[in-house]
């Protein structure tokens, strides 16, 4: 392919986004949200690999440059599995549980682009440090 | 697609390279196979690092964690547990001062360094230009050709304040002005890769990493001074870097982005790949452009410049490596930014090669500014085994020693050269009270004696028998006088050689015996060499102290000329007419009873 304007460049350059973030992520920008996926062998066993996945290409669709996804051993909860912590910046965490890869859609799109915490998924919230485990 | 959840980074610069981080890269992939998560896992051979003294360095993204000494045989844990369980690998962490640093934002190395000339080195894949392009690659480029004229390129990049990092600090942008105004039907510019400074390895290290940002610098500056030819002059013995240049040629070339009607304009620019053989002379500019047109590596006379009349008579722009890998980033952030980096006189970063005697070998980038004594005690991590600092050559065989009292300059090209030495290409050779000063006045005079080319007298001869004095005085033979002629013969070459090489030759003579004149006195008034390294020297005085001797056999058994005598318990003697002063005794006792002369 020949590049002939700064648009067919621009289109090289949108293919990599995915990965060009990805890699700058490395350094995190103050406004950063962090999401932790449990990734031992409980979350591993409970699906976890396809949580991560999805909440991956759900990242990706919405083109959400902010958000840190990063995999973790295991948080402690093992029987909630697979289990998630969101972090948004200047937030207590807030760890989900059962996070199947609707539930993992549902998190990037309600909780961190609505804003809106999903309740009845939580395992651990920390700042009223109240246990609903389901 | 597939999403690529981790990226393993791995360290492809020549260093880690010769740790076998090529089949380190090749375990990774394997163990991604074979643990099944090669779908979602990037395994990346990246440019150098710059953590050169700790390597292979592995990084692994998005969590950004930093392995170091990593062997082919961790592979597999790393991804075992790591990528697929996320538990991290802590014995592969870098343990500096005893504290655990897991991110490279936690390290000293990293935090006070800004990365512009390096910004891709160890975060792309140097062999794939599609990596370089989605990191904003040859959008400069682009904004150039469609967008402004060469004089506005010429007027942006001297309003930045760049200067050249070959050495010379000559601003780049009026470099390119002048190029640009001289007329003529051909104009060439050149890359001038040759580093033959012993030490340095900044421009190796961003061909090995970034190969594609100086391509592209080097179509811009051709824009801006009317080149449509490009010519590299790189040492072959850069392997490394040729075989990364030539795939990222090929690769811009199949994008169009060298060739005919450049980015769909009328511009055209290829560039071609010429070899040296490694000739420390031949990086002087008119010595490298004869050695591009065949002829012998041999300097002329300035003026004519080589803007004026340079490769075939033609005027031609010749520039640095780490130069040409800060041009992209101004003309995408403007001149304002960059030179709000940096001081009054110096704009920007300025790479470094820490080497020797500090504890982070490696590549550094800092603004200019920043002080000698961040950059090796913060960055550098301090002298290794915990020895004192004596002081810090930087401009390699053209400049001179720093002590201690000037540790805290901020460093920029006119501050370097008031202390008495210069910025030079950028090695920083690290030296500690282990170090003989006169040793090493020696070793760059035996250096620039042998790499001076022979066409000048004061240069061919001055600098061999300021060698012979040195020599003289480390075997304890020199003569009060002999001080007197190095400083003579010294600032005679300085005044009557032709070329840089030989005008900058007798530099670290001339520095070490204005900072250490009583190390110099110590070898021809006392007979002694205060560090012990000049065997000649050191030869009659190795001996034991028999009252803190225990008889443990250590030195003996280290004793390359077995020439220390005595049983299991028993004190111990050295036969000092076999002894050769090699200083291993000394080093292998534990009890302090080796007394060094
Ligand atoms: C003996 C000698 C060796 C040199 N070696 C190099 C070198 O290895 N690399 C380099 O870029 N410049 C070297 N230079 C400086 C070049 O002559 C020239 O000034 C430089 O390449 C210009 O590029 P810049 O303006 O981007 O620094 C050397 C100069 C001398 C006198
Ligand atoms: S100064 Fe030395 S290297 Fe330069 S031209 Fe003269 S002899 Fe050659």
């Amino acid at each position: 392919m020949i590049i002939q304007s700064l648009d067919d460049l621009k289109a090289i350059r949108d293919a990599q986004k995915v990965k060009v973030a990805l890699r700058s992520s490395g350094d995190p920008a103050p406004d950063t949200i962090e999401i932790t996926v449990g990734m031992d062998t409980c979350g591993l066993q409970a699906g976890a690999r396809d949580t991560l996945r999805a909440m991956m290409e759900a990242i990706e669709a919405h083109d959400l440059h902010h958000v840190r996804l990063v995999k973790s051993g295991c948080m402690g909860h093992c029987e909630a599995e697979p289990t998630v912590l969101v972090q948004l910046p200047g937030q207590s965490p807030v760890l989900y549980g059962h996070v199947d890869s609707q539930l993992g859609r549902d998190i990037i799109e309600h909780h961190i682009l609505g804003h809106h915490v999903l309740a009845e998924a939580i395992v651990l919230d920390t700042s009223d440090h109240d246990r609903r485990g389901r | 697609m597939t999403t690529m959840t981790s990226h393993i980074l791995v360290c492809g610069g020549t260093g880690c390279n010769s740790l076998e981080s090529t089949r380190l890269v090749e375990q990774f992939r394997e163990a991604v196979t074979t643990l099944g998560c090669s779908d979602d896992t990037d395994v990346v051979r990246t440019g150098c690092f710059g953590f050169c003294g700790e390597g292979p360095i592995v990084k692994i993204l998005p969590d950004n964690t930093v392995y170091v000494r990593v062997k082919p045989e961790d592979a597999q844990e790393i991804v075992q547990s790591h990528i697929l369980l996320g538990r991290k690998v802590e014995r592969l962490f870098y343990k500096g001062d005893g504290d655990q640093a897991l991110s490279d934002k936690d390290m000293e190395f990293y935090k006070k360094q800004k990365r512009i000339a390096l910004r891709h080195c160890g975060l792309i894949d140097p062999e794939q230009i599609d990596e370089y392009i989605g990191f904003e690659g040859y959008e400069a480029l682009g904004k150039v050709l469609t967008s402004m004229t060469p004089e506005e390129v010429c007027t942006i990049v001297k309003d930045s304040g760049l200067r050249g990092r070959g050495g010379g600090g000559f601003p780049t942008g009026l470099k390119w002005e002048i190029t640009n105004k001289i007329p003529s039907d051909q104009k060439y510019i050149i890359c001038n890769a040759d580093e033959g400074d012993p030490g340095a390895f900044m421009d190796r290290s961003i061909l090995e990493g970034d190969p594609h940002c100086v391509l592209e610098a080097m179509a811009i500056g051709g824009y801006a001074i009317g080149a449509s030819h490009g010519i590299i002059y790189i040492r072959a013995e850069y392997p490394l870097a040729i075989k990364r240049l030539e795939i990222a040629i090929a690769q811009a070339r199949s994008y169009g982005l060298l060739g005919t009607s450049i980015f769909g304009t009328n511009f055209a620019f290829d560039i071609e790949i010429r070899y040296g053989a490694g000739a420390f002379v031949c990086g002087e500019e008119t010595a490298l452009i004869h050695s591009v047109e065949g002829k012998r590596g041999e300097p002329t006379k300035k003026p004519p410049f080589p803007s004026e009349a340079g490769y075939k008579g033609k005027p031609t722009c010749v520039n640095n490596v780490e130069t040409f890998a800060n041009i992209a980033p101004i003309i995408l952030q403007g001149s304002a930014w960059y030179s709000a980096i940096g001081t009054a006189t110096s704009k920007g970063t300025k790479v470094f090669a820490l080497a020797s005697k500090v504890q982070n070998v490696g590549l550094v980038e800092v603004p200019m500014g920043t002080t000698l004594r961040e950059i090796i005690f913060d960055i550098g991590g301090g002298i290794r085994h915990h020895k004192k600092f004596k002081a810090v050559q930087t401009g390699g065989p053209s400049g001179g020693v720093i002590t201690t009292a000037d540790l805290d300059t901020p460093i920029d090209y006119e501050s370097l050269k008031g202390i008495g030495s210069m910025m030079g290409s950028g090695g920083m050779i690290v030296m500690d009270e282990d170090d003989c000063m006169v040793n090493i006045a020696k070793f760059y005079l035996d250096f620039t004696q042998d790499e001076s080319c022979g066409k000048c007298t004061p240069c061919r001869v001055g600098t061999k028998r300021m060698y012979e004095i040195l020599d003289r005085i480390t075997k304890g033979e020199g003569t009060l006088e002999d001080l007197d002629r190095l400083e003579q013969l010294g600032r005679m070459i300085k005044d009557t050689a032709l070329c840089g090489l030989g005008q900058t030759a007798p530099n670290p003579v001339l520095s070490t015996m204005r900072f250490f004149r009583e190390e110099y006195l110590a070898h021809i008034v006392d007979q002694r060499c205060p560090t012990g390294s000049c065997k000649e020297l050191s030869k009659k005085t190795y001996s034991i102290d028999a009252s803190k001797c225990i008889g443990c056999t250590a030195c003996a058994r280290a004793c390359p000329v077995d020439c220390i005598d005595g049983k299991v318990k028993k004190v111990h003697v050295i036969d000092e007419a076999i002894c050769i002063g090699c200083n291993a005794c000394f080093t292998a006792c534990r009890f302090d009873a080796v007394i060094k002369p």
